[in-house]
């Protein structure tokens, strides 16, 4: 009886054993990976949470989402890259889309906070072997993650939140103090 | 051609200065205290001091790209962008590469600023003075020409011009840099004067010094002083450094002699074959293209260098068939810029736990050591000066390789102390670096446009050698950590020190100006501005400029007063 209750409650019904192998074959067909032509809109929350994992909330301050990080990469992504970085960036994300279905079978934004540091992190190697590769080429081509980090950090820095919050800002020191004391719980000046 | 028939009376002034930049400025307010009814002409459009310095308060995040330049510009703009000074906040000072277009055959980028005030809204602001080492070394080596000028001539209107502009700085006893008349200096951070000191054991004749700067310490005659905001460029709120716009033609227009004419580009200054004068200028108004003349007893020309020359070359008459006072050949030739194509950064271990506040719109400066003194290049003649600054900024080896928490940590908390060194070299006059007009081609207005021939030679890039290897040789000396050439590569004109072109001289047969800065065969008409220079030091040049400026208009009233001219 109690076993029926549970299979009811999977909304398997009886002869539930025999589904479980469609139970994963359910799961990654929940959620196919896009293939993008372009950025649009509809990616500014898969981009905000990249960026929130690339700059997550703290005790401190609060994280990349919370300074419209998604809508930031999006403009930046439109307006301010060479056609050659947009490329990289648009497979990149095809590609990262379709990574956290490999791994973890599901879309990077349903993953848990840990699983999407994890991907991140593998990226995060890639990226450094990436420039490793082409020190010695002008002009190579950025990893689409590296490109994804410094998006974050920029638009991070430069929002109003990362600004005041996470570094303490000034708009009008009215004097210069060339040497004073600093300790590392000390924030930074922001720039 | 329609020529307003305005009468002569109408459009007749005591003077009449073209152009309104930091030599302009100066050139208006000198002739206007004087008495002269001035009329100064500005191609561009009016910027009023603080009502129209629109970003100037703006907070970083308030800007739709957060100051980034959009791709598109950038692609429509390739010199412009490659400009340190432009960004999303000062776009609006600066001439756009289609709206202006010149020719070049070899490549020179070609920075400018067209409006009320021109380039003295974003200038960098270092002043550094000359000295007789810079003054004698043409004639000592053979190099061009002798400049008819030397350190004593000018030393009084250094300090003429100090006093008014307010120059911060240290009176430091070097003689590369002769000390001025200076407001208090700002003070270097704890890095740099450790430098100063280390340079100081381990050298005899390397000197780090608080750059002079035209940023004001103390309120000086109602202007500043500066808040540290490090904004300059944006136009500053607090009137905190030296433009004409917040300085020299707000004096200018208290004396009541003063009339601007914005939108208004000079096309030739016209001659009198009879009395040998030159009697005015004749003006396009960019708007309606009408064509206006101007008289005036004298003209001063601070157009910037490449256009006052445009300028002079075409003020053709019988007298002057290849341009106004081109006697000699020279005019348009002996274009210089400064070589600034080293950037050298090392790490330092040390001062923790020291740090700064508030933006300082300056730096050190490394003064000249190199063929002064008892040092002696074969490879190169001349020598160089660096820009220094000490800074620490959030970043360290854990930025590269973290994601996450400890990104963030890492990023908000400071990274070492790094020193970096920029390297600021003369250039050497050439006969064959030259501008001339090109024949095919004219602007909107009908100007002919400019072709640009000019390249570095070899002594410029023995001078770039020595220059990282000495700045990677130094740091190393006080113990920096990964010591860095960033391989530092501007074209030939990026950093907006365009100098010569109608150079001073002692000779008409081989120059362009006198030494008042007059043109040669048409006394009344001064050259200014950076055309003038003879050689092109490796100081800064717009302190020089505005104190030659100072001068001719000092002679230039007391010979109009002499009737001789």
């Amino acid at each position: 009886m109690k076993r029926k209750t549970f299979l009811n409650r999977l909304g398997l019904g009886a002869g539930g054993v025999v589904l479980l192998p469609s139970v994963s074959l359910l799961q990654s067909c929940s959620y196919e990976p896009k293939i993008r032509t372009a950025l649009t809109q509809d990616d500014a929350v898969l981009l905000a949470e990249i960026g929130e994992t690339i700059i997550p909330t703290s005790d401190a301050a609060p994280g990349a989402k919370a300074t419209n990080i998604g809508a930031y990469m999006l403009l930046m992504y439109e307006d301010c890259m060479p056609a050659e970085e947009q490329e990289v960036l648009l497979s990149g994300i095809n590609e990262l889309d379709a990574q956290a279905v490999n791994l973890y079978s599901d879309s990077f934004l349903n993953i848990d906070a840990a699983q999407k540091l994890k991907l991140l992190e593998t990226l995060q190697v890639e990226a450094e072997a990436h420039e490793l590769q082409n020190e010695n080429i002008a002009d190579a081509l950025p990893h689409y993650f590296g490109i994804l980090k410094n998006l974050t950090v920029s638009g991070y820095f430069c929002s109003e939140i990362g600004m005041t919050q996470a570094q303490e800002y000034l708009p009008v020191p009215g004097k210069f103090e060339a040497c004073i004391p600093y300790a590392k719980e000390n924030k930074v000046w922001a720039l | 051609m329609y020529i307003n028939g305005k009468g002569t009376a109408e459009n007749t002034y005591d003077a009449i200065v073209i152009g309104s930049g930091i030599s302009g400025g100066w050139a208006a307010k000198e002739l206007c205290e004087k008495g002269l009814k001035t009329l100064v002409l500005e191609r561009g459009r009016m910027v009023e001091h603080i009502k129209d310095y629109t970003t100037a308060t703006m907070h970083p995040w308030e800007f739709k790209h957060r100051g980034a330049i959009p791709q598109k510009i950038k692609d429509e703009n390739p010199v412009l962008s490659r400009c340190y000074a432009f960004n999303e906040a000062t776009e609006q000072f600066f001439v756009k590469d289609k709206e202006h277009p010149y020719g070049q055959k070899k490549t020179f980028d070609w920075i400018r600023g067209y409006q009320v005030g021109g380039k003295s809204l974003m200038w960098a602001r270092w002043t550094q003075r000359w000295s007789d080492l810079d003054f004698e070394a043409n004639a000592k080596e053979g190099v061009a020409v002798d400049w008819p000028i030397r350190y004593k001539d000018i030393a009084p209107w250094y300090s003429y011009v100090e006093k008014f502009a307010g120059i911060s700085g240290n009176k430091d006893g070097l003689s590369v840099i002769p000390d001025g008349e200076f407001l208090p200096p700002m003070e270097m951070n704890c890095l740099e004067k450790h430098v100063k000191e280390a340079l100081k054991k381990q050298y005899n004749d390397r000197h780090l010094v608080i750059s002079r700067t035209a940023n004001l310490t103390t309120r000086h005659l109602g202007r500043g002083p500066c808040q540290y905001r490090s904004l300059c460029s944006r136009g500053c709120p607090f009137g905190g450094y030296f433009s004409s716009n917040s300085a020299t033609l707000p004096a200018a227009e208290k004396t009541g002699n003063y009339t601007i004419r914005p939108f208004s580009v000079a096309q030739s200054i016209m001659y009198d074959e009879n009395t040998g004068k030159a009697t005015g200028v004749r003006v396009i108004d960019t708007n309606t293209k009408e064509v206006i003349e101007y008289y005036a007893k004298i003209i001063f020309v601070n157009a910037s260098t490449l256009n006052s020359t445009l300028l002079l070359m075409n003020s053709k008459s019988d007298r002057f068939p290849n341009g106004m006072g081109n006697d000699s050949g020279e005019l348009g030739h002996n274009l210089m810029d400064h070589n600034y194509n080293c950037k050298v950064e090392g790490e330092f271990e040390g001062f923790e736990d020291q740090y700064y506040s508030g933006r300082r719109p300056t730096g050190a400066y490394l003064a000249r050591f190199r063929n002064f003194g008892n040092d002696k290049q074969s490879a190169f003649t001349r020598g160089y000066s660096y820009a220094g600054g000490g800074s620490r900024a959030p970043f360290s080896e854990v930025s590269e390789t973290a994601v996450g928490e400890a990104l963030k940590k890492d990023l908000t908390q400071l990274g070492p102390w790094k020193f970096g060194l920029s390297g600021m070299g003369e250039c050497l006059p050439y006969h064959e670096n030259q501008i001339s007009l090109r024949t095919d081609k004219t602007d909107e207005w009908g100007m002919p446009l400019l072709e640009i021939d000019a390249e570095y030679k070899q002594n410029e890039v023995a001078m770039t050698t020595d220059m990282v290897q000495t700045a990677m040789e130094m740091l190393d000396k006080m113990k920096f950590k990964n010591i860095t050439d960033k391989k530092e590569f501007r074209n030939f004109g990026l950093n907006i020190h365009e100098m010569g072109t109608a150079r001073m001289g002692r000779d008409p047969k081989t120059s362009v100006l006198n030494g008042n800065n007059q043109v040669w065969g048409a006394e009344n008409v001064f050259v200014t501005d950076g055309a003038a220079m003879t050689s092109s030091a490796c100081q800064n040049p717009s302190l020089t400029y505005m104190a030659l400026t100072a001068r001719a208009a000092d002679y230039a009233v007391n010979e109009l007063k002499k009737m001789n001219l």
